[in-house]
């Protein structure tokens, strides 16, 4: 909300001191965003007027003035303006002033004859008016008075922030008695308004239906209004400085109205209501033209102002038709001050689509004891302005709850609040705020005044007491309460892991959006689930992205387009296949590409899967038995180069190069290597399962074994390991070899074993253990010993 | 007796010239070989008397001891001198970078977030989290925002096409943990959020992190207390000046903003919402609201990681670009 700095001030007897009041209001909740002077700096121009306007003679297009500008002698200044001519008052700047921009007026000659000043156009004092030429003042203006005076230039308009608790600070009145609460400045008498509500309007029908909706409605027709004259000087001046376009007067006033005392108003033009006035709800299929030309297709139940024909002529609280609209035309009107209940206008301008003051006021609430008051002073204004006589007024009014009252124990307060603020205060706080305090035993009933109705509760209540008191003066202090050891939390321990391990093995953690393009989706998305999408999505990122595929190949994308050959990066974050709490695991993914280390001192070489499976096999072979299998149909994936990972026979992720055929959509000529697991499907604790160390010696065996190039080396090692050797420490592979003397179809695997038991192993138990190995390959595989 | 010094002088010359071990075995067996220059003294003592043979084997002795004394001082020395010649020999170009993967990195709101959850960890707080895709229960009912509420405005919600929302802040989660958890209630609650905006200091996903501590006689100085601790530890600046401004949020009351002072640029910089929790939420967690008070304070992950690295457009923190990404190597 934007006030006129000056104007505000009209509400005090005091002067007030701007730095401190907007900086205490800024501390009690009225954030001021910005403060705009109205005009630039500049000094040393005031109101002249032109006693004689000749031309130049030896300049067309300059005239030579006399300028009566206050002092005993009038000055002569040359001006180029094509409006200027005797009698007209503009701004004058005299020799010595300085314009903005630090521009200084000197005497000077121009065309041979001196000039002592100069004559201003609007723009040249930094109120641009639109007009070609001089700055034309009004006719009461006093030569030699200064332009910053005469035109209130010295002052500021500031913009609050006022949180949507606060509707009852979105006018002067109600800001003007929060600064009262806040500083002590002294207010002005509230201004009393005459009675205008005195005379039944006659021959006019009157249906307030929904009255439990509506429960103040006060109506004013008056007739002879003048409509087509533009609004006094005074009335622009404040609307445009509280951020409002004028408008015709009558709507000017009605603004007017709001800005000062919160309650928006309307003016129905009268002779376009059918003879009556009522609000009732919509109905379906009901239309409106809407003031700012929206065809408003009305939402049934929503609350509607109607004519005497029981048509629709205002969405109630948020904007008026058209057609019964004020214009330069109309002599006759309806005031309209009502009180609305902020649930009944609540979201109303949004679904409408429309801006609107008045719902913005009414959502949040206005004062329900102010209806009488603005109407009143609308009236005066409208008499005063436009001219016209009362002819009658409606009324309607429910009784509406009662007031709220709120029991408390300042001592239960000052617990919560933790400092010690004397009883006197904190009841001199509550009075500034025009709470009525009233004792009783160890309580105190307050009972708020009617335009804070957001006070409704106890804390409402301690907020206010400490607010006002300053939330800086109140002690910081450590709570003290018994402390507790934290338990250890495995899961995020696990995930820390994880991210640290991946950080030493050279990867760079990414953290992409929630969401991706449907074309990704398309191409990438994980197409067992059905995809979420949003209604609306920012960018075109309209799907919530079901895995991390997607953006870990976004990523590869971006860093190619900036000149990266090689990369390896991952993400942990969740994933939607639902929209339960229990459908959004977290997934960790991890992608690598280009060269393998790439270096000065090593041939570089491709990434490939077994990069990547040391990676997996790293990751995640403490966390229980870990396996990799071949079945999967993993659509994303190169069928021959991918597998599942598997721990404890849980099928936990994937890993393996991204399909050649996703290479050309993508814009890939080399498909990066990805895994992708589902962490919740992973037990969080480590399995300490330790066999106790032998003091005998290790014995190490080496077999080579041919075999058809099909078989999995990994098949063997588990069949191996099925044997069940105890003494069988371990089994690796140290040579795979094709070619040479070997069929074509053939391989050589070569596998080391090392045995270790709890005695000296002999040759023949030695023996016996390979035996039963190379029987193994040999029924199983049909591997021959090399 | 002069000849036999003269000898041994010689030798002692002699073998400072010998440089390798094999020369050193040749040069000693010349000497103290069979026959050798000093064994030849030994030979004549056999043609000797007695007491002459007493005296002069005695001499003989000591020369051939000190010859040896001496040689096995040089060979000790060739030995060295080897070393270093090959030792020099082996010397490689220390300055080329080490071989092997490069440590990789990091995401600034990772390493922030470890940082704060160290922190909250060392007063008792454990880490709680919930949900990204939302329901209106949680991320607005139970926090005490009425559907159509003005105060739904303040934050542009995305929605889902079945009418879920994306969580615009972390606070859902108190909720969620308090339904799971009987107070007292201390905890710390990270995650992504979502909101309806996208410019230089805007992103439509961005991370919060939620404080919530709920116990019997949580008042409103110990938030005070807590959040100036809290960001003097995490600035590493113990005269950090923190002020409370007034607020409203509908979940708490009373309410603050927090800001912080910049001696740098002088100026007061918003960090963070908080408030004691109002009693309409406790209702909705079910805790007592007679036994049991407690405050909430959210703040911004990426804000704070922003000001602790100096990052100046949130956008490029989700961009994934290694230009940036790189600069956290070893952070």
């Amino acid at each position: 909300m934007k006030i006129s700095w000056n104007y505000l001030q009209d509400f005090f007897t005091d002067k007030l001191d701007k730095k401190v009041v907007l900086e205490r209001l800024t501390m009690a909740g009225l954030e001021v965003e910005d403060e705009t002077p109205v005009a630039p700096e500049f000094s040393g121009i005031v109101v002249g007027e032109v006693i004689s306007c000749e031309k130049h003679p030896d300049a067309d297009k300059l005239s030579l003035c006399k300028v009566d500008a206050g002092d005993s002698e009038p000055l002569q200044i040359i001006c180029g303006a094509s409006n200027v001519a005797v009698g007209v008052k503009v701004p004058c700047a005299k020799v010595g002033a300085v314009l903005p921009e630090n521009f200084k007026i000197a005497e000077r000659k121009m065309r041979g004859l001196m000039s002592y000043g100069m004559l201003c156009s609007g723009n040249e004092i930094g109120c641009p008016d639109g007009v070609d030429g001089l700055l034309l003042l009004n006719n009461d203006a006093i030569p030699g008075t200064d332009i910053r005076e005469y035109l209130d230039l010295n002052d500021s308009i500031i913009e609050f922030k006022i949180t949507p608790n606060r509707g009852d600070c979105l006018s002067y009145t109600g800001l003007a008695r929060e600064i009262h609460a806040l500083t002590g400045y002294t207010l002005k008498d509230k201004e009393l308004y005459s009675d205008f509500l005195t005379k039944k309007l006659e021959n006019f029908s009157f249906n307030p239906e929904a009255s439990d909706k509506c429960p103040h409605y006060v109506g004013l027709a008056i007739k002879n209004v003048n409509n087509a004259k533009a609004s006094p000087a005074w009335l622009v001046k404040v609307l445009e400085r509280s951020g409002l376009r004028p408008k015709s007067s009558l709507v000017d006033i009605t603004n007017y109205v709001m800005i000062v005392l919160g309650q928006p108003m309307h003016a129905f033009d009268l002779s376009k209501l059918n003879s009556g006035i009522g609000f009732r709800l919509a109905k379906t299929g009901e239309e409106l033209k809407l003031i700012d030309g929206t065809n408003a297709r009305l939402v049934k139940d929503d609350l509607v102002i109607t004519d005497g024909s029981d048509n629709p002529v205002a969405i109630a609280g948020v904007m008026g038709g058209l057609d019964s609209a004020v214009t330069e035309a109309t002599t006759e009107i309806l005031l309209e001050s009502a009180f609305f209940l902020p649930e009944v206008i609540h979201g109303r301008a949004k679904a409408y689509g429309v801006s609107s003051d008045s719902a913005y006021r009414f959502e949040r609430g206005v004062n329900p004891d102010i209806q009488h008051d603005a109407i009143n002073l609308a009236a005066k204004l409208v008499l005063e302005i436009c001219g016209g006589e009362v002819v009658g007024s409606i009324h309607s009014v429910k009784a509406t709850q009662s007031q709220v009252k709120i029991n408390i124990d300042y001592a239960d307060m000052l617990k919560l609040i933790g400092e010690d603020i004397a009883t006197v205060e904190i009841d001199k706080i509550l009075a500034d705020l025009g709470c009525q305090v009233v004792v009783e035993g160890e309580k105190r009933i307050i009972t708020p005044p009617a335009y804070r109705f957001d006070l409704k509760i106890r804390e409402d209540i301690i907020e206010e007491v400490i607010r006002v008191y300053g939330y800086d003066r109140i002690q910081a202090k450590m709570p003290i309460l018994a402390h507790r050891f934290n338990s250890v939390d495995s899961k995020l321990n696990q995930l820390t892991s994880w991210k640290d391990a991946l950080l030493n093995m050279g990867f760079n953690e990414v953290i992409s959006y929630a969401f991706i393009e449907e074309s990704y989706a398309e191409l990438l998305a994980d197409k067992k689930h059905d995809l979420i999408r949003l209604k609306n999505p920012l960018a075109g990122l309209a799907v919530m992205r079901n895995n991390l595929i997607t953006d870990m190949v976004k990523t590869l994308q971006h860093n190619i387009n900036r000149g990266y050959d090689s990369l390896r990066v991952f993400e942990l974050a969740r994933v939607f296949n639902g929209e339960t709490a229990d459908t959004q695991p977290l997934y960790l993914a991890g992608l690598i590409y280009g060269k393998h280390h790439a270096g000065w001192s090593e041939k570089p070489r491709q990434v490939d899967f077994y990069d990547l499976k040391s990676i997996v096999e790293n990751l995640f072979s403490a966390y229980g038995k870990l396996d990799f299998t071949t079945l999967n149909d993993n659509p994303l994936f190169h069928p021959g180069r991918t597998a599942n990972i598997v721990i404890n026979g849980i099928n936990v992720g994937v890993l393996g190069q991204l399909h050649p055929k996703l290479g050309q959509p993508l814009g890939l000529d080399i498909l990066p290597y990805i895994f992708e697991v589902d962490t919740s499907l992973i037990q969080p604790e480590i399995s300490y399962n330790l066999s106790s160390v032998s003091k005998f010696q290790k014995v190490n065996r080496d077999l080579a074994f041919i075999l058809d190039k099909s078989v999995n080396v990994g098949d063997i090692l588990k069949s191996i390991s099925a044997l069940q050797i105890n003494d069988l420490l371990s089994s690796t592979i140290f040579d795979i070899f094709t070619g040479g003397n070997l069929a074509d179809n053939q391989k050589s695997v070569a596998l080391k074993f090392t045995f270790q038991s709890d005695h000296t192993l002999t040759d023949e138990e030695i023996v016996s253990y390979l035996e039963l190995i190379k029987q193994k390959v040999a029924t199983e595989y049909n591997g021959q010993l090399r | 007796m002069e000849q036999l010094n003269s000898v041994l002088e010689t030798a002692l010359n002699e073998m400072q010239t010998v440089t390798s071990l094999h020369d050193l075995e040749q040069f000693k067996s010349r000497y103290v070989g069979k026959s050798g220059a000093i064994t030849a003294f030994m030979q004549q003592l056999k043609d000797m008397a007695a007491e002459e043979r007493k005296a002069f084997g005695a001499l003989v002795n000591k020369i051939k001891s000190e010859f040896e004394e001496a040689l096995g001082a040089r060979r000790q020395q060739i030995i060295d001198n080897e070393l270093v010649a090959k030792l020099a020999n082996e010397s490689i170009d220390v300055t080329l970078p080490g071989r092997g993967s490069n440590s990789g990195s990091l995401h600034p709101v990772t390493l922030t977030l470890k940082r704060l959850v160290t922190i909250f960890a060392s007063l008792g707080f454990t880490v709680a989290d919930g949900p990204e895709i939302e329901t209106d229960y949680y991320n607005f009912k139970a926090l005490n925002i009425p559907d159509n509420h003005p105060a739904r405005a303040m934050q542009d919600t995305f929605y889902t096409s079945s009418g879920h929302v994306l969580r615009t802040h972390t606070s859902p989660i108190q909720v969620r943990f308090a339904e799971e958890n009987e107070p007292p209630i201390k905890i710390v609650a990270p995650g992504r959020v979502f909101r309806v905006d996208m410019d230089a200091t805007h992103s439509p996903m961005f991370h919060q992190m939620e404080l919530l501590w709920i116990d019997k006689g949580i008042s409103f100085a110990n938030l005070k207390a807590i959040i100036i601790e809290f960001m003097r530890t995490f600035f590493e600046d113990s005269e950090l000046q923190v002020r409370f401004r007034a607020s409203f949020f509908p979940f708490t009351e009373p309410s603050a903003e927090v800001d912080i002072y910049f001696a740098k640029t002088g100026k007061w910089l918003e960090v963070g919402g908080c408030g004691m929790v109002h009693p309409e939420v406790l209702k909705y967690m079910k805790i007592d609201s007679h036994q049991y008070s407690g405050f909430a304070f959210g703040f911004g992950i990426d804000r704070l990681a922003m000001l602790k690295y100096g990052i100046t457009d949130l956008r490029l923190m989700f961009e994934n670009d290694l230009d940036f990404l790189r600069q956290f190597e070893g952070c």
